[in-house]
């Protein structure tokens, strides 16, 4: 374990040292805010609509996070070094999951500033709030696992982020499909998409099967990667 | 396994990209408290095999044995005994000298107490005291090199893998590195590669000569050069 701090570690300080990392934590921010507005044109004091969006920008941060993950490291070549240390690659997926972890926790703790904001203007419901922070972890982490994998099979970190923003986007995009279809075929793709599995968190309630639904998400992302970081060799 | 070998073994390696094989069967061994030479032209095979003792890539077949484990049954404990000097010396450009090499002795298993003199250590030898906060993104090439070096000794392994030591260095640095080469075979196991014959024969006593991806000579400089220069003796073995 304590190697994976170590890149953890290293990886969350490199994040905050880049103009790279800083631009996307303001970038991130500021995106909220500017949904925050939108949503409360509506003139009431409810959220659902602002983690709605916030769902789907994580998808963004994370493809842009996890870029640097791995491509950018075969790109400038530390990645070599990183491998043929001694080293075990759950321990280097570990170390990278948690380095990307601590980058996201900083940016989802700069949007806490717009719920506050509501509930001194209001008397926004404390439930949905409290759920729908727990989506974003949820949906960030599995989010961020899944753009690792695709981080580690490519040395190009453009075509990580946008591999990683198709995989997501065909993901959310199989719960729209399956609105036009019927029986077994819909079903199967709702349970797929990620789309269904946050309604709850809108709505205030914490069901097992999308807490399952994200962790089982998030420990396929870290199976393919450790699969992917051994192919490679 | 014969005896207590503690340095590189590589038995009928091969590793093959696709339909391309860019080493066949190769095998020799680096003696412990020996320089090696791992001699060829580019393209040879030369990072390739390197790369396949250091872990990064894995043989399509054969073993490879480092300090006495096998890279494919215990890939953690091959490592642990090496010092790796890739071709291309890499660093995040973020980060100081000093934390680069503390994050690098971290990884690879140095215990908290001794990272300090370790990476002092490593400054050291690698000639990089006055540089050690500056950030590595700063330096220019041949002190980016030295870091290189630098990484690949903070852990102190019995094992130095190095590819390419002295390219890009300008002559003062290389004839610098080669003194720190020859002083680390004094007490280590070293694997150099190089496409310098001057270098190898200088640093060297055994040399290995690769070429297509195959073992043309093995044997000491001096038997290989059979009276002749190093060089007339490679060029005759490579165009053969």
């Amino acid at each position: 374990m304590r190697q994976a701090l170590t890149i953890a570690a290293r990886d969350l300080r490199a994040n905050f040292l880049t103009a790279f990392g800083l631009g996307s934590t303001a970038g991130f921010a500021a995106a909220a805010g500017v949904v925050l507005v939108v949503v409360l044109r509506g003139n009431q004091a409810r959220l659902a609509g602002w983690f709605g969006t916030l769902y789907v920008l994580l998808g963004v941060l994370a493809a842009l996070l996890t870029m640097r993950s791995f491509a950018e490291e075969e790109r400038l070549g530390t990645l070599e070094l990183l491998l043929t240390s001694p080293v075990r690659p759950w321990q280097v997926v570990t170390g990278k999951l948690l380095g990307v972890a601590g980058v996201l926790l900083v940016d989802v703790a700069a949007t806490l500033a717009c719920p506050l904001l509501v509930a001194s203007m209001g008397h926004p419901d404390a439930g949905p709030i409290l759920t729908g922070y727990v989506g974003v972890i949820l949906v960030g982490l599995a989010f961020v696992a899944v753009g690792l994998a695709v981080s580690a099979a490519t040395s190009n970190p453009l075509v990580a982020a946008v591999g990683s923003l198709a995989v997501l986007l065909a993901l959310w995009g199989a719960g729209i499909v399956s609105g036009g279809l019927t029986g077994w075929p819909r079903l199967a793709l709702e349970e797929l998409a990620p789309s269904g599995h946050v309604v709850g968190f809108l709505r205030g309630t914490l069901s097992t099967k999308d807490v399952v639904y994200f962790v089982s998400l998030l420990a396929l992302g870290l199976v393919t990667n450790v699969v992917v970081l051994e192919e490679r060799r | 396994m014969n005896g207590a070998h503690h340095g590189v073994e590589l038995e009928g390696v091969t590793r093959r990209f696709g339909r391309s094989t860019a080493v066949a069967d190769v095998s020799f061994d680096v003696r412990q408290g020996e320089v090696l030479g791992l001699l060829g032209p580019n393209g040879a095979g030369k990072t390739t095999t390197m790369r396949m003792i250091t872990g990064y890539l894995r043989p399509t077949s054969g073993t490879v044995r480092v300090n006495g484990a096998d890279t494919a049954a215990d890939p953690v404990g091959a490592r642990r005994s090496i010092g790796y000097m890739p071709e291309l010396p890499a660093a995040p450009p973020e980060m100081t000298v000093r934390s680069y090499l503390r994050f690098c002795a971290r990884l690879r298993g140095v215990p908290r107490a001794r990272l300090r003199p370790a990476v002092a250590g490593a400054l050291g030898q690698a000639g990089l005291h006055d540089v050690g906060d500056q950030r590595i993104g700063t330096l220019s090439r041949g002190f980016r090199q030295r870091v290189a070096l630098a990484q690949a000794l903070v852990h102190d392994p019995p094992v130095l893998v190095l590819d390419e030591p002295t390219s890009g260095l300008d002559p003062r640095q290389v004839v610098e590195t080669r003194e720190l080469v020859t002083k680390l075979g004094r007490s280590r196991t070293v694997l150099l590669s190089s496409h310098l014959l001057s270098e190898v024969s200088q640093l060297c006593r055994r040399v290995v000569v690769l070429d297509h991806g195959k073992v043309l000579a093995v044997g000491d400089v001096a038997s290989l050069s059979g009276g002749g220069t190093l060089e007339e003796a490679y060029l005759r073995l490579v165009r053969d």
